[in-house]
């Protein structure tokens, strides 16, 4: 993935290869968002008020279909946008919680922790494909912000 | 792919999530809060570090939402990552709420509590 601030947007390239292992990861996330139960969702919708649980259920009544959403919102941008070669801020924006979301849920799913290298899982291992799919997200992520931090 | 193949393992894996940073608030076993509907006393929005957030994202998010200077969103990023939470904000209550909202929006682990 390239990621290059120009004019007033961002110039952008993803591979192809990139782009499968995206639209691969989005659908099923989509498809578990709008059915809403499993526990790998959990920290989309973290609690507000740990100390007041009558106070976080009606922060959670509150806020979570906008959560909800705007997260299917921004999954649609970045699939309509994924094959583009200019994006606008917004959009971008949109690709960066797009992919964040996706590795919340994927690093819950593998219960990731400080000290793992996703990127040295053991060839053998069951999960490598979804280990090998977070540390390109998280690779996907820093560009992204790099390119936002340059003026 | 498929995320939703082992869900079963999720069950399992969510009790051993549940011994992990990311639930800490949850756990804490906090005395009876006698100021928690005091309205002069403050409040504060506070991150707490988990293992998924990247620190660069933080650092991002930070200056984004609220403004701060890279330097200063980077401190509390450092904040977070090396004590395990940082006050990234205070105020009266439905300013603190609709930043823990923003931050949520951000896939941010913050919580809001009174300050004090």
């Amino acid at each position: 993935m390239i990621v290059k601030r120009s004019g007033t947007g961002f110039d952008v390239e993803v591979y192809d290869w990139q782009a499968e292992m995206l639209q691969s990861l989005i659908t099923p996330l989509r498809e578990l968002m709008m059915e809403g139960s499993s526990p790998v969702l959990r920290r989309l919708y973290p609690t507000a008020y740990p100390q007041d649980a009558e106070a976080d259920a009606a922060y959670g009544e509150l806020v979570h279909d906008q959560l909800l959403e705007q997260r299917l919102a921004s999954l649609d941008t970045l699939e309509r946008s994924m094959t583009a070669s200019r994006l606008t801020e917004e959009e971008l924006l949109a690709w960066m919680m797009s992919i964040n979301s996706i590795r919340l849920v994927l690093g819950t799913r593998l219960d990731v922790g400080e000290d793992d290298e996703p990127m040295d899982v053991d060839e053998d291992h069951p999960d490598r494909a979804l280990w090998l799919s977070y540390g390109l997200l998280s690779q996907m992520l820093w560009v992204i912000i790099d390119a936002m931090e340059t003026d | 792919m498929n995320l939703v193949t082992r869900e079963p393992q999720l069950i399992k894996g969510q009790q051993v999530v549940a011994a992990s940073p990311m639930t800490t608030p949850a756990e804490v076993d906090q005395p009876v809060d006698d100021t928690r509907n005091d309205p002069d006393v403050p409040w504060v929005v506070i991150v707490w570090n988990d293992p998924i957030n990247l620190m660069s994202y933080v650092t991002f998010v930070l200056q984004k939402l609220f403004g701060y200077s890279r330097d200063k969103a980077n401190k509390l990023m450092l904040e977070v990552h090396n004590n395990g939470r940082s006050v990234v904000a205070e105020g009266p209550r439905e300013k603190a709420e609709m930043d823990v909202f923003r931050l949520h929006e951000y896939g941010l682990w913050a919580t809001m509590q009174q300050d004090k």
